[in-house]
């Protein structure tokens, strides 16, 4: 998703992507497969990262992080709606849509934050804290609709009509 | 009548949670107060009389932040909108955004489901933390640490948001018991 994210534009530190593709992606092997997955998904940011982003722009010890923090934000987003009990994403048949259109919404919430606070530790960048945070935000929501609507809508009917074909 | 008594209630409940916040308050608006219990008072009150008490709830925020914290620590308009508009608004945002995406409507029967009341403090505490954020981020006099700022706004909404929730619901039940 990374690597599709960069036909659409150049990935900076400091403003983000304005169509963070990877959220949604996460999110999905999250809901797909559980929190196991949490390895993969941090190697497959990582290895974006470097290969993709330059390093995060040579800035590879707080990327990195970052990719944590990355990875982390949609497990925190579920346990909380989990032990609150406002949604149970354990069976994916019976989600109601709506539950991971508000998924989308926090956890890309609380992956700027956390994004923010991980960056802020490198003296080295000067960020503008409204600019980062808001585009941040606004990346991760755009990103993670595109990714699950792309799943629903033409990933999914492709398989069932592959494996419909294929059962006939 | 209902209403002006019900908005009654909601404007005691702001002010004497403001009240008793006031000592543990900042002189700026720079860094939060780490057990911000009007916003537990605001939730409580939506969540008992409907949206209908927003004038009490913003009148009882404007009283105080004019006069008790004089007129928002010199910041005026600005102060206003993210006190008042901002902190009277943002429990309804985040329970109108619970009923959207068909997450909660906070009541199982006559029951106040206290989990799902949890989760609404913490996601009223975001949108006003973030709210507060973009708008304080350019007229304070000084900009605040972003850092400091967030997690002193948010974990003083939370914190107070849950104890005022716990503690009236508590109390009032005790209450009505006897």
């Amino acid at each position: 998703m990374a690597y599709v994210m960069i036909w659409f534009g150049t990935f900076e530190v400091g403003v983000g992507h304005y169509l963070y593709l990877p959220l949604g992606a996460k999110i999905l092997m999250y809901l797909l497969f559980g929190y196991r997955v949490f390895p993969g998904i941090l190697a497959g940011c990582i290895a974006a990262g470097v290969l993709l982003f330059n390093s995060w722009d040579d800035q590879l010890l707080i990327g990195t992080m970052a990719a944590c923090a990355g990875a982390v934000a949609p497990i925190i987003a579920m346990c909380l709606m989990r032990q609150t009990r406002v949604s149970n994403f354990s069976n994916l048949g019976q989600v109601d849509f709506r539950h991971v259109l508000f998924l989308i919404v926090f956890a890309s919430v609380i992956s700027a934050l956390l994004k923010f606070f991980v960056y802020m530790q490198d003296l080295t960048l000067s960020l503008d804290a409204v600019t980062f945070i808001s585009h941040y935000i606004t990346g991760d929501v755009l990103g993670g609709l595109v990714v699950i609507y792309f799943t629903l809508h033409v990933i999914v009917p492709l398989i069932q009509r592959f494996l419909g074909k294929n059962i006939a | 009548m209902l209403i002006i008594k019900y908005n009654l209630v909601a404007l005691t409940l702001s002010l004497t949670s403001l009240l008793m916040v006031e000592g543990l308050a900042n002189d700026s608006f720079a860094s939060g107060n780490l057990l911000f219990l009007p916003m537990g008072a605001s939730i409580f009150s939506y969540l008992l009389f409907g949206f209908g008490v927003l004038p009490g709830i913003a009148i009882a925020n404007t009283l105080f932040g004019y006069f008790f914290w004089d007129s928002w620590s010199g910041l005026g308009f600005p102060g206003f909108t993210g006190h008042v508009v901002v902190g009277s608004l943002a429990p309804i945002a985040a329970m109108l955004m619970m009923r959207l995406f068909n997450l909660s409507n906070f009541f199982d029967g006559q029951k106040l489901n206290f989990r799902h009341v949890v989760f609404l403090v913490i996601l009223t505490a975001f949108i006003n933390t973030l709210s507060k954020f973009f708008i304080y981020m350019s007229v304070l006099p000084i900009a605040p640490d972003p850092a400091i700022f967030f997690s002193t706004y948010l974990i003083g909404d939370m914190l107070g948001g849950l104890v005022f929730v716990y503690v009236v619901s508590r109390i009032s039940t005790f209450l009505i018991k006897q």
